[in-house]
């Protein structure tokens, strides 16, 4: 059959070509002899792409009852696995999928539970609600659910589980007015659009979304027994049992796009649309296609059929096959239709000349030189359509004789579509039953793909797929190994590791996940063996916490040097164990032991405290207290906290010094006190340099006494004194007695450059000639700086120097001055100038 | 929308608005912070909002550990963390890129010796490489100093773990990059990137001089932030004191570029000659006769007067700096200016003070003395006493015992006790700290073994002064020219800058020895060009390192598989060399002085080799002397 021309299978509606294509044959027909298998029999849920069958007997059979089972099938009708379900746990209400193909549960009770594999490991929650579920209706993320009081309960993310209750119908007082509802659909949430329910009562269509309750006031031929939505949230299709007609309406019912009256009366099992612009209703024994006009197409089926509606198309289900029902693509139709003499039809036609050796062949190419890059490109995707690979291999081969002849063809699409078709050919056969459209691979994508591969413990598979399509395999051989501990019960620890280690080691995967799912399997050891195959220390960290690994862990995070690490495990630490271990722990890890100083016990003074109290540490100890000083108001607990202090650092023989500094400022803060009775202003000093500053400015005689006290030396003293006394006038005459009462210990300079800095010149000339370090000529510059002529004069002319005599005598205008220099240089040279 | 600060005043504010429901808290995610907010959180939100949201946007890089927090303060759940990644460093000036951390990170490295900074410039680093696209492949490393080594261990860290996080396609890239990158040898020395990394302890001495370039100088005496210069400035016509604001490195500031590497006694001809040029051109515009000069005079006007702007502004700047250096100086010093009277110059004489100590002309008394003197007289902040004990105690390997003593208790006398703090952890890093009365019979002294934990790594500073030849004796120094990277400092070529240099020459080296033997010639080798057409890389080899403590430790990280192509480097000739790629990245952890930045720029364009080559600056951050001070208060 492969072989026939693919167009034989067409169907024509109006101007479109529909056609229905067996995907699989279902192996569980072998089944049938012992259990008798028939759909009919069975509450059935279809996930994604068909790509697996969840079954639930609904037979009322009375040994059965108690211990029944969910059946998951591949879309091949291979059994991957069994769910035993004990009646007692609940009765369910409806199967579903999510979009990571897991099955999800929904009980009466109005508990659910989703499945994150195929082994029964599951995730139960509680939608909490006050009466039954009677119906559910799922979308890939979440699902609605209707309770026996036509209540609706909404779950759309099942990442991030919050059950919302949507508005109610019927307003609670008026029980009169109550609705009966006939058929409902969601409309799932799209982009920034939240859920709604589309509702069917006996009066009019509503819209239930979170805001409230909207009558759209359509009645049509209604009540609406079957309403089903079409994928883009635009239309809807709504069959009325009591006219056996179907309305399609824009989705906000505002416009009829048309109404289509059947002809079978039966009652239709299931509305759905196929793509966006068809609908299917299922009957018994016939599925009706309904396009946008009032034409028709039956397909006709043996048995009960399901539907499962995709983007490109729709999965119809009965007990012997798996079948897609789709459009038939532009492309397609231009290249298969018979007569077609579309540019992609021809380039085709050519490859069967070339197999008969024909040279016609070459006259193919020519009628479409000027749209081979289409023939090409239309070949191409023509392929990625079909099911046959008898076809898209000839499809292919046009395409690649095609774009021989074409100047520089870019041939990514060629070379994708080759490859994506190896891959879905692969995935089709009946072993691995997922039977996926090329335009459904496209949108699914290889890494999810993949993921639902791992559900199925395909790794062989997925390793190939990955290293074919150039993807990451880490996550395939992690969860090899996590498969591998988990049904491993009889190997040893070590067995296991050397197993996984063999595999993994050279594959640079990350240890963590195995390790923790190896703990979490009970296998301690194996899981600290694991960790340390780990090359990211940041996930071993909480790991080994969690196996009270704790030294192990600081010394691990301290080695590897993440600030973000040490601190999760400092934190960790600190509050599970007792101080005293705590600081244990953290001897001889010294990245950790400063970040917890900088970032933990900064602010907290106590802490810091108990933390050098135990280190010994002296210096910090000792600082803690210097910081309580600064911040002490009154001076007698300023002298507790010195004692203290110089305690402390007289413990150590390298901080002698700082001791009996502190011992000493005891004796400065009781002077200080002392003076502030005849001096109020010495309150505000922060030194002894101050203090002393206020005693000069007060009296000078007291000062002199007062800096021995204050243990300033004589030299500052001196000073301090200069500095003082030069900016107040009326005390220069004092200064100058002071300076030359005895020999001042720091020369008469600071006295001169004090004096000249606040501007009294006369009086900074007074102390040039005491500078004795000076050599005279640099005495005669500062008495020139001082304006001080005479002297410079006097003291040139003392070194009969007359050139110098020459130089002061060109700085100065006034002419006694210069007289004086003229005397001078004659009396040296005898001659007058 | 309410943006207050996290205060205890936030508490009122954020209640009246409680309305809104959706709640942003941007923080630092510090244990404190984080406490005060949840604190809120749970007291005044979550009991009255019911569809609330609310989120923390935190800065500190530790995800795991602020969720844990959160979880542990009860939180989970009730609200989302996000991060936000500060450290993409800043771009000060082309070639400068700072992660603008306080007192560089010193502090931390210091006091807590965290490794906290160190990683940030490592996930710095790592940002680099991942926006130039794996383009900057570090080829080779030059590490000294602990916290090198460790900065070098942390990336690679970091490295590892991002190219474990990245897809299989990233992952080809980059090593067929490599593959590229190794091909040959020529491919190899257009593209090599050299990767130099300090510990700022290496050169304690350099970061703690004055600065004399005009950036330099700018950042000691004004401050800047992230190169921007702000202070009050007196308005003569109206006599108010207004702000004066100007972004160095202002990417249309021609004349910058011109001025931020000079000796600041060069800036001043310099923006008198942009500035008479300018007046040229702007005269111009009474000769212009026909239409075309002037459609022409007026198409350039704007950015003729653009520039004049930036003339004037750092003409202002210019003068504020010359007046804080001139301050206390002689106006009328053109008489007998052979003559050296006492004066009151701040700036000069502290610079005196630095360059006498460091040429170890003083003994043990003078030197001590004359810190005390200079004390004394001008009362000067507390930090340029700090400095030169810290200079002292490097060079003279310690301050006796009873002088020290003495100095302190002169020192806290005249500060306040509240620097005895200051002194003490001074001690404990031993920055400064008592020399040992050496006797005749002790071997090594406790001292010397001490010395080795400490965060200054000069052992022996007198030997790496010669070694090096740190302080180059040049006759007729022409700072507008230098011939040594000597400009930036007062007479002193960083240690940095030499070692950084002696990868790609060792000239330096020869003219410390000729300079023993033959003072004439050392000069005239420097102008006389070795035939250098070779792109010679000498690396540390043969560097005598051995006065410097720490760590040193120099790789060539190449494939395993193609080091055999490596084995015999004939390094090819300049010449052949065309579309260099070629890239040096600098890092000093703790931060550098923009006084060093602009010798290493130096050094790297007077050499023939190095002058195509990019330059990167890749620090914590750009410190000035006070700062190195001030993280210790």
């Amino acid at each position: 059959m492969s072989s026939s021309n693919p167009s034989l299978g067409w169907e024509r509606l109006q101007n479109v070509f529909y056609r229905s294509r067996e995907c699989l044959e279902l192996q569980w027909k072998q089944e049938e002899i012992e259990e008798g298998l028939n759909l009919q029999d069975y509450k059935v849920a279809i996930a994604p792409y068909a790509a697996s069958i969840a079954l639930y007997s609904i037979r009322s059979i009375p040994e059965l009852a108690v211990n029944k089972s969910i059946h998951i099938y591949s879309g091949a009708g291979v059994k991957i696995t069994s769910i035993s379900w004990l009646s007692s746990i609940g009765e369910i209400v409806e199967l579903g999928w999510n979009s990571k193909f897991q099955l999800i549960v929904v009980m009466k009770s109005g508990k659910f539970r989703i499945y994150n594999n195929y082994e029964g490991d599951f995730d139960e929650f509680d939608l909490h609600l006050e009466s039954d579920i009677i119906e559910v209706k799922f979308w890939p993320d979440g699902f609605v659910a209707r309770s026996i009081d036509d209540s609706f309960t909404c779950i759309s993310n099942y990442s991030k589980v919050i059950p919302i209750c949507l508005p109610s119908i019927t307003t609670k007082n008026d029980e009169s007015k109550k609705r009966q509802i006939h058929g409902w659909a969601i409309l799932p949430p799209m982009y920034n659009r939240q859920v709604k329910v589309i509702v069917s009562t006996d009066i009019s269509v509503l819209i239930i979304s979170l805001d409230g309750v909207t009558d759209t006031n359509f009645v049509g031929n209604g009540p609406f027994t079957s309403i089903a939505i079409a994928s883009n949230g635009e239309f809807v299709a709504l069959y009325s049992t009591s006219s056996n007609e179907i309305s399609i309406r824009t989705a906000d019912f505002s416009v009829s796009l048309t109404t289509f009256e059947s002809d079978n009366d039966s009652i239709p099992l299931e509305l759905q649309w196929c793509s966006n612009d068809a609908v299917i209703v299922s009957y018994t024994d016939e599925l009706k296609l309904i396009g946008p006009s009032r034409d028709s197409l039956s397909f006709y089926t043996d048995s009960v059929t399901y539907l499962k509606p995709e983007d490109d198309g729709l999965y119809f289900l009965n007990n012997e096959r798996l079948e897609f029902l789709s459009r038939v693509s532009n492309v397609t139709m231009d290249t298969f239709k018979i007569g077609s003499t579309s540019p992609s039809a021809i380039l085709l036609d050519a490859i069967d000349q070339i197999d008969h050796h024909s040279p016609k062949a070459n006259e193919n190419l020519e009628i479409i030189k000027g749209d081979l890059t289409t023939a090409v490109d239309n070949c191409i995707r023509a392929a990625a359509e079909e099911f046959e690979p008898y076809w898209q291999k000839k499809l292919l081969r046009a395409a690649s004789f095609g774009k021989t002849t074409i100047d520089l063809y870019n041939s990514d699409e060629f070379v994708d579509t080759c490859n994506n078709l190896r891959v879905l050919n692969i995935i089709r056969q009946p072993e691995v039953g997922i039977f996926l459209t090329y335009s459904q691979f496209i949108e699914l994508g290889v890494d999810r793909l993949i993921k639902l591969l791992l559900l199925r413990q395909l790794h062989y598979l997925c390793v190939k797929i990955s290293d074919f399509m150039t993807l990451p395999t880490d996550e395939i051989f992690i969860d090899w190994a996590c498969c591998k501990i988990k049904h491993s019960l009889d190997l040893s620890d070590t067995e296991l590791l050397s197993a996984i280690i063999k595999r993994l080691l050279d594959k640079n995967v990350s240890f963590a996940p195995i390790s923790q799912l190896a703990y979490q399997e009970g296998r301690t050891q194996l899981s600290i063996n694991l960790l340390n195959f780990e090359k990211d220390t940041s996930k071993t960290i909480p790991l080994l916490l969690e196996m009270e690994q704790d030294d192990y862990a600081l010394l691990k995070s301290d080695e590897n040097m993440n600030v973000d690490s040490i601190m999760f495990v400092l934190i960790t630490l600190f509050n599970k164990l007792s101080l005293s271990d705590f600081f244990k722990l953290l001897d001889g890890k010294p990245n950790a032991t400063s970040l917890f100083k900088s970032k933990i016990a900064q602010n907290d003074i106590q802490l810091l405290h108990d933390y050098y109290f135990q280190a010994d540490l002296t210096s910090g100890l000792a600082e803690i207290e210097l910081d309580k000083l600064a911040n002490e108001k009154s001076s007698e607990i300023q002298k507790q906290i010195l004692m203290k202090g110089s305690k402390i650092l007289g413990r150590s023989k390298y901080t002698e010094f700082e001791s009996k500094r502190l011992k000493d400022e005891i004796k400065i803060i009781d002077a200080k006190i002392k003076l502030e009775q005849e001096i109020p202003s010495i309150k505000n000093t922060e030194s002894a340099a101050q203090i002393l500053e206020e005693v000069i400015t007060q009296d000078l005689k007291k000062a002199i006494k007062v800096h021995k006290e204050l243990k300033i030396s004589e030299r500052q003293f001196y000073y301090k004194v200069a500095k003082t006394l030069s900016k107040l006038p009326e005390r220069r005459q004092e200064l100058h007695e002071f300076a030359t009462s005895k020999k001042s210990p720091i020369g008469y300079e600071p006295f001169y450059l004090e004096l000249l800095k606040n501007g009294d010149k006369r009086q900074a000339s007074l102390y040039v000639n005491l500078c004795t370090s000076m050599d005279y000529r640099q005495k005669v510059k500062c008495y020139i700086k001082c304006e001080d002529f005479k002297n410079a004069i006097e003291e040139a002319y003392k070194r009969k120097d007359v050139e110098l005599l020459d130089l002061i005598r060109s700085l100065t205008d006034n002419s006694v001055h210069k007289r004086h220099v003229d005397d001078c240089i004659e009396r040296l040279t005898g001659s007058r100038r | 929308m309410a943006i207050a600060p996290i205060t205890g005043t936030i508490k009122r504010r954020v209640i009246t608005d409680i309305s809104v429901g959706i709640f942003v808290f941007l923080f630092d995610g510090s244990i404190q912070v984080l406490d005060v907010v949840s604190l809120l959180i749970k007291s005044k939100l979550l009991p009255y909002t019911k569809n609330h949201t609310i989120s923390f946007i935190l800065t500190n890089h530790l995800m795991k550990t602020n969720e844990l927090i959160v979880e542990n303060l009860g939180l989970k759940g009730d609200l989302e963390l996000f991060e936000w990644n500060t450290s993409i460093p800043l771009i000060i000036e082309d070639d400068l890129i700072s992660l603008n951390l306080k007192y560089g990170g010193l502090k931390e490295l210091f006091l807590n010796d965290s490794i906290e900074p160190i990683q940030l410039l490592a996930d710095s680093l790592l940002n680099l490489i991942i926006k130039s696209d794996y383009k900057i492949r570090i080829t080779n490393t030059f590490l000294k100093g602990s916290f090198s080594i460790k900065f070098w261990k942390i990336f690679n860290n970091l490295y590892d773990r991002h190219l474990n996080s990245l897809d299989p396609i990233h992952k080809k890239l980059i090593n067929d990059q490599d593959e590229t990158l190794f091909l040959d040898q020529y491919s190899f020395f257009n593209r090599n990137i050299d990767f130099v990394c300090f510990d700022r302890g290496v050169d304690l001495i350099s970061c703690l001089l004055t600065q004399l370039t005009y950036t330099g100088l700018t950042d000691d005496i004004i401050g800047t932030d992230m190169g921007i210069v702000n202070f009050p400035i007196l308005n003569p016509e109206t006599n108010e004191l207004e702000e004066f604001k100007l972004s160095l490195g202002d990417s249309n500031d021609f004349i910058y570029p011109l001025i931020k590497n000079l000796n600041f006694s060069m800036v001043g001809s310099i923006l008198n000659s942009k500035a008479k040029e300018i007046q040229k051109e702007f005269d111009k515009r009474n000769s212009l006769n026909d239409i075309d000069s002037m459609k022409k005079f007026v198409g350039e006007l704007n950015l003729l007067k653009d520039n004049q702007r930036w003339v004037q502004k750092h003409t202002t700047l210019a003068e504020f700096i010359l007046q804080s250096v001139k301050k206390g100086e002689d106006d009328d010093s053109s008489i007998m200016n052979e003559i050296d009277i006492p004066s009151y110059n701040y700036f000069n004489q502290f610079i005196e003070l630095q360059q006498d100590i460091l040429s170890d002309n003083l003994d043990n008394k003078k030197n001590c003395n004359l810190i005390l003197e200079f004390m004394y007289k001008f009362e000067p902040k507390i930090q340029d006493i700090i400095k030169l004990l810290i200079l002292t105690t490097i060079v003279k390997k310690g301050i006796r015992e009873f002088e020290y003593d003495y100095m302190k208790s002169e020192i806290l006398n005249l500060y306040g006790l509240k620097y005895l703090k200051l002194f003490i952890r001074l001690k404990e890093l031993k920055l400064v700290y008592n020399k040992e009365t050496t006797s005749f019979l002790s071997g090594p002294s406790i001292i010397e073994e001490q010395s080795f934990d400490s965060i200054q790594l000069i052992n022996d500073f007198r030997s790496i002064s010669n070694y090096l030849n740190l302080m180059p004796i040049v006759d007729q120094q022409d700072l507008n020219n230098p011939k040594d990277a000597d400009f930036g400092l007062p007479g002193f070529v960083p240690i940095i800058t030499r070692l950084i240099e002696a990868i790609y020459d060792r000239d330096f080296l020869s003219a410390t020895t000729s300079l023993t033997t033959t003072t004439t010639t050392s000069s005239s080798s420097h102008t006389n060009h070795r035939p250098k057409t070779r792109l010679r890389k000498y690396g540390w080899d043969n560097l005598d390192l051995s006065n410097l403590n720490g760590e040193v430790k120099q790789d060539f990280l190449i494939t395993e598989n193609k080091k055999k192509l490596f084995d015999s480097i004939i390094p090819p000739k300049l010449s052949n060399l065309t579309n260099r790629k070629d890239v040096i990245i600098v890092s000093v952890i703790g931060g550098l002085t923009y006084s060093e930045i602009s010798t290493i720029r130096f050094i790297l364009q007077k050499n023939e080799v190095t002058k195509d080559k990019q330059l990167i600056i890749l620090t914590t951050g750009v410190i000035k002397s006070d700062d190195v001070i001030n993280c210790l208060i």
